[in-house]
């Protein structure tokens, strides 16, 4: 761990692997989320998505409040290519079978599909880097990124505590009252009911959508964004590093002047959470006993080929996944965020429309 | 489906068709607006001993900004890269060459050179290398662009200090002060194949065709030289030491400045006649042309200006204060142009896309 103190790795060890747990015993998949209601109606997952992220809005204006840098934000400048990217992502979210959390909870599960899934993404990203310099950068991002970034906590300041809470009552009301969400029964947390046996099943999204949220602010506070995909294309880069030897990162523009442009390829603190996330899910599926390792149907290898793929290209063209967006970003209220998580919302209706085609969808 | 949820899709869809259209009118009028702006040209002035570096408007001729870089007080040459991207920044007595992004002025690596490196360099035409000067090694240095690392040294004579490239890319020249020769070296074979001799101090060099303008001192002189051979073609006595030279485009005129007299001399190179001195700042340094053939820009080290001279009517047009220590200039296509919010920065784009990587 050159270059990292003993405290950063544990911090990001400890947050990380609250986060694989959090997300398995969840089973929190923004895939699931956005499929499930369009085409069942079924808001178990979402429910959660939306505490998680108005949790960490929360958080994160208190803390940008308290004192955290304004470089912690993570708000890129953006343009019709985020609506392309995470139009593109949400295919490949949608035809992969999960997001880029769920893919990684699932493969800590014991899933061989998600990491068929992880290994084309990688090879995606690969491909990525191969064409940006030719391709991307001249053709895609200068046309396209045209737009300053913006996020509405970031320029409040100090009135982004109130904003975020004014936020967080004007949804809860909209849904109260559109969606009748105050009839759902929920379970008191009584200390002396929580026993192991509870504590091995599943566990409600709405209390997970909060704990993540509150990990996202402790993350924020610390380091910056939570991202998956941001770490990901960060290892995958040092293993092509050792596979093919540093000239390979040294000689490519998208390696060398991004995904490493901030120093030497070395492990950072966002690598190793997400590590800690693979195993926090293990674990979590080891001692709920659901870890099992699942052996891949054959009928779904276009699913992990093709959707992984779309993934890594969508992920990179947006740029960034659904954490980094529409979990983080929204909890930014950042424009950017926001313009990618239409294209991936866009993304995940049509394809769910397709997959569900024979039997239609209830949206 | 209920009214009410077919109200929140209705919202949804017409939110969603907004984002797009203002998405789709906003990258269109960026577009429109950047095509009217996009062939401005500033110039660049780095101030070695204020450090930092001044830009010009060209069609104004207004200083727009102070860039402070980061840059201990010195003497630096500055040279663009072939494709612009990066700035290569050398302090004079240094031994290190510093790579700066030509978008933000950041540095964006060092490069250890050699001992003594002089502020005078150039990129190879195909933009593979770039070649400095070690006066402490006494070798011409070459750098790998690509992969930012010295390729190899090649030793020539004493005390040097400039470097030119024939037009071909074939051969490289050295002027070296002490030796009072010109060493010559093949860019395939990275060999000395050859030294032409003089009878005064070599410093500044440039290329055309098959000459070599050489300014020199002890005794003060413009040589001109043929690069296959190094048969002298002309010597140009002066009164005072040459400093920089430059070509105008056609290669019909040579600009010489004379630090001393605080004068232009403009040679004509067809007879070598002089056809006007012109008077600019204290202690003019370098001179550099822009390449559509209509400003030259000196560069007065004596008083911290730029003298911007006009090659039509070889009159200096405006003379602006830079800062402290000019030591020559570089010219860069505009790319940021506009005031409505819109980030057309090149760098920052390709920073921003993947800053974090999401």
């Amino acid at each position: 761990m050159v270059g990292m103190e003993l405290s950063t790795v544990i911090f990001s060890v400890i947050i990380g692997t609250s986060f694989g747990i959090l997300l398995q015993k969840g089973r929190f998949c923004f895939t699931m989320a956005m499929r499930d209601y369009i085409a069942y109606k079924d808001t178990r997952v979402l429910k959660g998505v939306i505490a998680g992220i108005l949790t960490a809005m929360i958080g994160i204006s208190i803390a940008y409040t308290l004192g955290v840098s304004e470089t912690n934000f993570w708000v890129p400048n953006f343009g019709l290519s985020n609506v392309i990217g995470g139009f593109i992502f949400g295919i490949g979210m949608v035809y992969g079978g999960g997001c880029a959390s769920g893919t990684l909870y699932r493969a800590g599960e014991g899933y061989i599909h998600y990491w068929v899934v992880l290994i084309f993404v990688a090879l995606g990203y690969a491909a990525f880097a191969l064409l940006f310099p030719i391709v991307f950068l001249p053709y895609y991002f200068e046309p396209l990124q045209i737009f300053s970034g913006f996020s509405l906590i970031k320029w409040l300041g100090d009135y982004s505590v109130l904003v975020s809470l004014l936020f967080i009552i004007t949804t809860y009301f909209i849904l109260k009252n559109n969606y009748k969400i105050s009839t759902r029964k929920y379970t008191k947390i009584n200390i002396n009911d929580i026993t192991i046996k509870k504590m091995k099943g599943p566990w409600d999204t709405v209390y997970v959508g909060i704990g993540l949220g509150i990990m996202v602010t402790l993350w924020f506070a610390l380091w910056g964004s939570w991202s998956i995909t941001g770490p990901e294309i960060k290892w995958f880069g040092l293993g092509y590093s050792k596979i093919f030897g540093e000239q390979f990162i040294e000689n490519n523009m998208y390696w060398k002047n991004v995904v490493y442009a901030s120093g030497n390829i070395s492990i950072t603190p966002d690598m190793v959470m997400l590590i800690s996330l693979l195993f926090g899910s293990f674990l979590a599926a080891y001692l709920s006993g659901d870890f099992k390792i699942r052996k891949m149907k054959t009928n779904r290898i276009p699913n992990a080929v093709i959707g992984g793929i779309l993934m890594g290209f969508g992920s990179r063209m947006a740029p960034g996944c659904n954490i980094s967006n529409t979990f983080t970003g929204l909890a930014f209220l950042s424009v950017p965020g926001f313009v990618t998580s239409l294209g991936l919302l866009l993304g995940v209706y049509v394809t769910t429309h397709w997959m569900f085609r024979k039997v239609g969808c209830a949206i | 489906m209920s009214s009410t949820e077919k109200k929140s899709l209705t919202f949804v869809g017409v939110l969603i068709g907004l984002v797009l259209g203002a998405m789709v009118v906003g990258t269109i009028m960026y577009h429109a607006n950047n095509t009217i702006n996009n062939s401005s040209q500033r110039a660049y002035v780095f101030n070695g001993l204020s450090s930092n570096v001044a830009v010009i408007d060209i069609e104004t001729k207004e200083i727009l900004s102070k860039i402070d870089i980061e840059i201990q007080s010195g003497q630096y040459g500055a040279h663009i890269s072939n494709d612009r991207n990066s700035i290569y920044l050398i302090e004079h007595g240094g031994n290190r060459i510093l790579i700066l992004d030509s978008s933000s002025l950041e540095i964006k690596s060092r490069i250890p050179a050699g001992k003594n490196l002089q502020h005078e360099g150039v990129f190879t035409k195909d933009g593979k290398y770039f070649l400095a000067i070690s006066r402490g090694e006494e070798s011409l240095v070459i750098i790998d662009t690509e992969r930012g690392i010295v390729k190899d040294k090649i030793k020539v004579g004493k005390a040097p200090h400039n470097v030119a490239i024939d037009d071909k890319n074939k051969n490289a020249f050295i002027t070296n002060t002490e030796s009072k020769t010109i060493s010559k070296i093949n860019l395939e074979s990275f060999q000395k194949i050859s030294s032409y001799e003089l009878n005064s101090n070599p410093h500044m060099i440039i290329s055309a065709g098959e000459r070599l303008y050489i300014g020199a001192a002890d005794p003060s002189k413009i040589i001109i030289i043929k690069s296959d051979n190094g048969q002298i073609l002309e010597e140009i006595e002066l009164q005072t030491e040459p400093h920089g030279i430059a070509l105008d485009m056609d290669k019909k005129i040579l600009f010489v400045t004379l630090p001393e007299s605080n004068l232009i001399r403009v040679i004509n190179t067809d007879d070598f006649s002089t056809i006007k001195e012109i008077a600019v700042g204290e202690k003019p340094h370098n001179v550099e042309i822009m390449n559509d053939n209509t400003l030259i820009f000196v560069t007065n080290s004596g008083d911290g200006t730029v003298s911007i001279i006009d090659v039509g009517t070889l009159t200096e047009t405006k003379r602006i204060t830079t800062g402290n220590g000019p030591h020559n200039t570089i010219f860069i296509e505009s790319i940021t142009n506009n005031s409505n919010g819109m980030n057309n920065n090149k760098e920052e784009k390709i920073i921003s896309a993947n800053f974090n990587c999401g």
